[in-house]
């Protein structure tokens, strides 16, 4: 049985094949709200009945979904690391990690599903993958939905379709996202205008970990805000537009920093370098911000070429929970710093 | 931070955020538009009112008209009970979703009546889904919408001769409709 520490080990594979954009698009993510019909939403359900309901969706999910190999978690049998390195992950979410109170999560072996029960929706279902692959992504939401809704009544209205607690996400319960990486955009200051024209396309933006975060390390969560009224297809392509005009935008802020101010752009990107492969002791955040550039040096071949799957290793292993689930003296702030750093100079040695 | 929207009128983007903590400990943020706190008078100044106060107000008292603002939504001309309704289902009262903008059960979107359409309409800009619903609904979906179409249609009529007799009539057999439906 493949348990939290397994997982936590491994790179996360998904991002080992990146789509289309590699250094721009990092992953792409299709997100369904559903809930059961017949029993009240998470905040006016008691704790008995909420765990009564865990308890039939995990049984009712698992056998509609024919899950071969699926890992199937009680968040209550995980200890509070656990659970973060899980939300590090993007398996679950922060509210979910928070385990105050009874859920569980379905997770495929290879990280691109993911179904959460006791959410703040009875369930929600979503498939990740790597690059922007929103479309395909939809189509295997859809086809696991499917599934699931014959086994699972899901309360349906004739007007606002699929109910939600939050009437943000109301109608088709779907959230599409794409994490972008946008450093140049940022840096050249065309990133406000950008961000004010998405508002007007009904779109969010957030920060690497979902709402409520803030954007460090310039990376971006672009999201469709409205959920009712439009189908899933055209919530998807509209946010696939999008993104392909950002990416756009992005490029070409990438040429101008290469073309007018190309000094400039060598003095972050080697600042990142030396940081990462000289400090003794580093912040997440820092590590985070620092990666950055050299991620963008990496892909304007500032730096010398290198497997992006080293620095998708750094990202993801060395986060809090990652690094305190794998190794013993990691638990205090200070000694992770310390930790944090000798593992990147270890993996970004020659 | 990128995007919030007034939580009053969900559509406008707000400018004044205000944060506090409950006896238990529970963050809890409320985030207003300038046009609303004029509208409603909200007198956020000096000492703010606790959060759940503002909203209350927000949702018993009338906006004083602007401007700029569009006209009242008809239908809720015809129901003035349904201020502080509640939920006949889980209990929830109107002011409750106001506070942490999350619905009860599934039961609250019919039975908060035109308060839902308004706000779902504002915030998605549509109050009518158009995308996938579960199989096995498919048939009974098809037929309750077609009738829910026909009675909006004739509720919107009876709205416009103010034939308010009738309309709350048409308003009821909505709301049972969709409470069949849910």
């Amino acid at each position: 049985m493949t348990t939290v520490n397994d997982l936590v080990a491994r790179n996360v594979r998904w991002l080992d094949s990146p789509g289309h954009h590699h250094g721009i698009v990092i992953s792409s993510r299709i997100r369904f709200a559903r809930n059961c019909a017949g029993y009240p939403f998470q905040r006016k359900l008691s704790r008995g009945r909420q765990q009564d309901l865990v308890a039939q969706l995990l049984a009712r999910i698992g056998r509609a979904a024919n899950f071969t190999d699926a890992i199937s978690l009680q968040m209550g049998d995980l200890t509070d690391v656990e659970r973060l390195a899980l939300s590090e992950r993007q398996l679950i979410s922060r509210d979910l990690a928070s385990g105050k109170r009874p859920s569980a999560a379905y997770l495929s072996q290879d990280e691109t599903y993911a179904v959460m029960i006791n959410e703040e929706d009875h369930v929600r279902l979503q498939v990740i993958s790597g690059g922007q692959h929103l479309s395909e992504n939809l189509e295997r939401a859809v086809e696991l939905d499917r599934k699931l809704e014959s086994a699972i009544d899901w309360a349906v209205h004739p007007r606002f379709g699929y109910l939600s607690a939050c009437p943000t996400n109301a109608g088709t319960g779907l959230r599409a996202s794409v994490m972008l990486h946008l450093p140049a955009l940022a840096e050249t200051q065309d990133l406000r205008q950008v961000l004010r024209g998405l508002g007007k396309l009904h779109m969010t933006v957030r920060g690497l970990h979902g709402e409520g975060s803030e954007a460090s390390g310039h990376y971006y969560q672009v999201s469709n805000q409205r959920s009712l009224g439009q189908s899933e297809a055209e919530i998807v392509t509209a946010i696939g537009d999008t993104v392909e005009k950002i990416v756009a935008y992005e490029e070409l802020a990438r040429q101008a920093l290469l073309d007018n101010s190309r000094w400039k752009l060598e003095d972050r990107v080697f600042r990142g370098w030396g940081i990462l492969t000289h400090a003794r002791s580093i912040s997440y955040d820092e590590l985070v911000d620092q990666l950055s550039w050299v991620r963008l040096g990496t892909a304007l071949a500032v730096l010398p070429a290198r497997d992006w799957s080293v620095l998708d290793r750094i990202f993801l292993q060395c986060q809090p929970a990652h690094l305190q689930l794998q190794h013993d003296h990691a638990a205090m702030p200070e000694a992770r710093d310390r930790l944090r750093a000798e593992l990147v100079r270890r993996w970004l040695a020659p | 931070m990128i995007g919030i929207v007034c939580q009053i009128c969900a559509k406008r983007p707000a400018t004044s955020h205000l944060t506090e903590l409950d006896a238990g400990g529970q963050r809890r943020e409320l985030h207003l538009c300038a046009t609303c706190i004029e509208q409603y008078d909200l007198k956020l100044e000096s000492d703010p009112p606790p959060i759940a106060e503002l909203l209350k107000k927000s949702v018993t008292a009338k906006p004083a008209p602007a401007e700029d603002e569009e006209q009242a939504d008809e239908i809720e001309e015809v129901d003035e009970a349904e201020i502080d309704a509640t939920c006949a289902t889980c209990g929830l009262t109107f002011t409750e979703f106001a506070v942490n903008n999350r619905f009860g059960c599934a039961r609250c979107y019919s039975d908060f009546g035109a308060k839902v359409e308004g706000l779902l309409s504002r915030y998605h800009g549509s109050g009518l889904h158009v995308g996938r619903i579960p199989m096995i609904s498919v048939g009974r979906a098809d037929q309750t919408m077609a009738r829910r179409a026909q009675l909006d249609a004739a509720l919107r009529e009876a709205v416009a001769s103010e034939a308010y007799e009738k309309a709350a009539r048409l308003r009821d057999e909505i709301r049972k409709l969709d409470e069949s439906a849910t």
